[in-house]
């Protein structure tokens, strides 16, 4: 199997220091139903087995012909069962609130404006999977923030946490938004990050 | 230099009452701790950082802010002089060891000796939405020093040991 670049063939020490690989990034070309990434299994840096977190940047708008925003969705290996449980807290401008679940079908990932709102907002959200290959259920943490700028109320920023009840190594990243697709010029980077075993 | 370096993981082959970061090098500009933590306990309950120049200072030093959603309910508070460190938020004790609570410390410009040190910290105690857990938190928290950082302690409130199997990774960051 070919080593990574980060890594010296004759001596097999690591030449890159960096800790966070980027992996891939999708800028969507047309309204997009379903962004997935999936790591592969070749010891490259698509191959997410030798990461110890994973980091997912999304700056996304809903193609949906409508006000206000939805929120995103994220499920892990195809999984769409009740085994998300997660806990909600965000704020809007006048109020702070939370909401919880113990049986999501889905991990939600932030809220991202529908498309009959102002052009050119899109909204962002940064989600951290931590210990994505261990025999431990998969936490995650999600920062959002969803700027509509019309005082309608949708106007979100938040954390979200989840647990993927699931001790499988995650290996495929579902995202999809309720009732519309993800609209074109989304974008979405992954990154692997690195962990330093020492003795 | 890489601009984010990996210094250090931690991964607990055995239950440890504490985990330390000594001797951290003090070649970047600020760190960032991340760590997935499962407690040797029956209740959910609270972990500690304690920040130090050649040890961790145990004093009055240190304070916080907190803010977090539970259930559907918020609420914030603080506390100053602590004498029990920075509040990094819950770890799960009392359900299947298979959950585990995720914690984010960002601690920065943690070399500059003069300013005092201050921290964010993103937490959720892994919980399973059907008892007292559910807390997600966003907090600040102050070691009341100017000395640099290079020693950093997290341990349990309660003398809860963490479970074998929980993993701290420490990062530096330059720019």
């Amino acid at each position: 199997m070919a080593l990574p670049a980060y890594i010296d063939a004759s001596t097999g020490a690591i030449t890159d220091g960096e800790a966070w690989v980027g992996i891939a990034t999708t800028t969507l070309a047309s309204d997009t139903t379903t962004v997935t990434f999936t790591s592969t299994d070749d010891g490259q840096v698509g191959d997410w087995s030798q990461y110890m977190d994973l980091v997912l940047i999304i700056y996304g708008r809903n193609d949906r012909a409508d006000t206000g925003a939805a929120e995103g969705k994220m499920n892990f290996n195809n999984d769409t069962g009740s085994n998300y449980p997660y806990q909600d807290f965000r704020g809007n401008g006048s109020a702070a609130s939370a909401s919880t679940s113990s049986g999501a079908t889905y991990i939600p990932v932030g809220q991202f404006i529908r498309n009959n709102e102002t052009a050119n907002i899109f909204c962002a959200s940064v989600v951290h999977m931590f210990d994505i290959n261990s025999g431990k259920y998969k936490s995650s943490l999600i920062q959002y923030a969803c700027e509509i700028d019309d005082g309608s109320g949708y106007d979100y920023a938040g954390i979200t946490s989840s647990t993927w009840k699931s001790q499988a190594p995650i290996t495929e990243i579902d995202l999809t938004v309720p009732y519309g697709d993800w609209l074109t010029a989304s974008s979405f980077s992954l990154f692997g990050v690195l962990p330093r075993m020492v003795a | 230099m890489a601009e984010i370096e990996a210094i250090q993981t931690q991964y607990l082959e055995a239950d440890a009452s504490s985990v330390t970061f000594s001797s951290i090098p003090q070649t970047y500009e600020h760190l960032q701790l991340r760590y997935t933590l499962t407690l040797n306990a029956t209740s959910n309950t609270y972990q500690r950082l304690w920040l130090g120049d050649g040890s961790a200072d145990t004093g009055t030093d240190y304070s916080y802010h907190v803010m977090y959603g539970h259930d559907s309910t918020t609420g914030a508070w603080r506390g100053t002089g602590e004498a029990n460190g920075i509040y990094l938020g819950q770890a799960p004790g009392n359900m299947d060891r298979a959950w585990t609570g995720p914690t984010i410390v960002d601690i920065l410009d943690y070399v500059n000796t003069n300013k005092n040190t201050t921290v964010q910290i993103l937490n959720w105690d892994g919980g399973d939405s059907t008892s007292n857990a559910d807390y997600v938190i966003f907090a600040s928290g102050l070691w009341d020093s100017t000395a640099a950082v290079d020693t950093i302690l997290i341990n349990n409130r309660y003398a809860n040991n963490f479970l074998r199997g929980s993993e701290f990774s420490l990062y530096g960051l330059n720019s």
